[in-house]
């Protein structure tokens, strides 16, 4: 679950190791104040340094390398790093994998989709109007701290165990940070910028367009990175637990059926994707409020 | 009488549900009215099966929960004062973030059994990475200027720690405390419901996979009211040692 993609000034003025490129560990970007004159610009030698800098993540993988290969762990209940990776080219030519990921990244596109679009909505409508504001607000407080967990027997019995019903879930698991989120934003627009847009002849419309969703934009967007969060976990606990095919059903299944070497190659695939879609996700949102980083 | 206006809505809804059960508008079987999941959540209560199981699920959350904060936040903090410690462990945390955990449940059902040990270490991993990206930044954040003004004043290290950079950090620090806690939570039910032969979440899946449903509902209102309490419970707590910081914000 993200602390925050939210962009807070660093008001240390100690160089870290990673305000040199305005990274921090939750790839957040932050500006970098670093008033030394960067001589490492050019791009192989900061590829290099990036490199370096991981050298944990580097240590740990030897870690899972060796530990195993010196027989500290039996190679049958942890497969060395690289027979794991042999593993994941041979699922993928046998066509294997693409298919479940392929899946499961549908079931949670179409359930982020609609949590995004749900959330975003709702929370514009609470945050202008206080009937549907009294309606919804308590409902929110009450199913915010459900464990979204608890609702997948729940919809395993409403709607199946099939792709719909893992939508339904991912949508639910989603629409609530993304409202939450969307609705204080909404709310925390000035009001001096609305009348000035009133009072130059805005529509509706054009100032929900023009002023609201534009001011409200970061936070909205660090609520739809949360919601992301959630989906990926939803996505692999429902999968884990009901149907026959999805990444998550495929780590259970192998787990199951003692091929413990596909269930390390499946989650590391499922870590890969993690990962890498957060980050596509955070540059996406970087290039859409870039606008705002220059203004700051 | 400000509770009923206040939670309308919940209410409308409930009766609404309680009266398409009665009437026949929803499948009965599916959908039990709400007063028989009140009656039933009561009698297991009474018998206490559901605070044996709710106990189960407590220990594991709590214990993975308590670790995570002993060594988060302390970490988080520490990351922030150390370069060396920040360039170790930042990406670690910025890589593992993002990944689903519960999709490594295997590797810790290979390495620690079925009990309490892989659910324990689980909530631990998961609840971990808010605590921490929230203490790095909680002190990352604290203004120079105070550190500063302590030091000429001639505090030593450790009642900057104490009486400057802690007080300062504590808001966000408090921040990654509700979503970590948010997280265990997920995960210790999640956890037990792929494999466990105790705790809610156990009961719950079980329930379903017997089709019994009025079972099943009464564990997910049981754990909705344990999340919405442990919840409640963490905004108490921050509200009381974040007086001074809520005063502040408001004036």
């Amino acid at each position: 679950m993200s602390p925050d993609g939210a962009k807070r000034p660093n008001r240390n003025p100690r160089p870290s190791t990673f305000r040199r490129d305005g990274e921090s560990p939750d790839g957040a970007k932050r500006p970098n104040r670093d008033p030394r004159p960067s001589t490492f610009r050019r791009h192989g030698l900061r590829a290099l340094k990036a490199l370096a800098r991981g050298y944990s993540l580097g240590l740990l993988l030897l870690l899972w390398e060796f530990v195993p290969r010196m027989g500290l762990v039996a190679a049958d209940i942890l497969p060395p790093f690289s027979t794991t990776i042999r593993n994941v080219g041979t699922l993928i030519m046998e066509g294997e994998l693409q298919r479940h990921v392929a899946l499961s990244l549908v079931r949670q596109t179409a359930g982020l989709v609609l949590g995004v679009v749900g959330g975003v909505t709702l929370g514009v409508f609470m945050a202008w109007s206080r009937g549907v504001r009294a309606f919804f607000e308590p409902l929110l407080m009450l199913t915010n701290p459900i464990p979204k967990a608890a609702l997948i027997p729940l919809f395993m019995l409403w709607f199946g165990i099939g792709t719909f019903s893992k939508v339904m879930l991912i949508f639910v698991g989603t629409i609530i940070p993304v409202v939450i989120s969307s609705f204080h934003a909404v709310a925390d627009v000035s009001r001096n910028h609305l009348w000035s847009a009133r009072a130059m002849g805005d529509g509706t419309t054009r100032m929900l367009l023009r002023v609201v969703l534009p001011a409200a934009s970061p936070q909205v967007l660090t609520g739809i990175r949360l919601g992301l969060i959630v989906s990926l976990i939803v996505l692999v606990g429902s999968e884990m637990l009901a149907g026959r095919e999805g990444l998550g059903w495929f780590i259970a299944y192998t787990m199951e059926t003692g091929a413990y070497d596909l269930t390390y190659a499946s989650m590391l695939t499922i870590a890969v994707i993690g990962f890498c879609y957060d980050r596509l996700y955070l540059a996406l949102m970087h290039r859409l409020l870039a606008w705002k980083e220059e203004g700051a | 009488m400000r509770l009923l206006t206040r939670y309308g809505s919940v209410l409308l809804l409930a009766a609404l549900w309680e009266a398409a059960a009665r009437l026949g508008i929803f499948n009965r079987v599916l959908f039990p009215p709400a007063t028989v999941i009140l009656v039933r959540l009561g009698s297991m209560l009474w018998e206490g099966v559901l605070v044996q199981e709710a106990g189960q699920s407590l220990l594991r959350m709590g214990t993975g929960f308590a670790l995570a904060l002993a060594v988060g936040i302390p970490l988080g903090m520490l990351m922030a004062r150390s370069r060396k410690v920040e360039g170790f462990f930042a990406p670690i945390f910025a890589f593992g973030f993002p990944v689903p955990k519960i999709g490594l449940i295997p590797i810790f059902l290979l390495f620690l059994g079925l009990g309490h040990g892989s659910k324990i270490a689980l909530v631990f991993l998961d609840a971990l990475f808010p605590v921490v990206l929230n203490a790095f930044h909680g002190v990352r954040l604290v203004e120079r200027q105070f550190i500063w003004s302590a030091r000429a004043m001639g505090d030593s290290e450790a009642a900057i720690l104490r009486r400057v950079v802690w007080p300062a950090a504590l808001p966000h620090i408090f921040t990654g405390i509700r979503l970590g806690l948010i997280v265990s939570l997920i995960v210790v039910f999640l956890s037990e419901m792929v494999s466990a032969g105790s705790g809610l979440g156990h009961v719950m899946i079980i329930s379903a996979r017997n089709f019994k449903i009025v079972d099943m509902y009464t564990a997910i209102l049981s754990i909705g009211l344990l999340g919405a309490l442990l919840d409640r419970a963490v905004l108490a707590a921050r509200a009381q040692a974040l007086q001074w910081y809520e005063g502040e914000a408001a004036a």
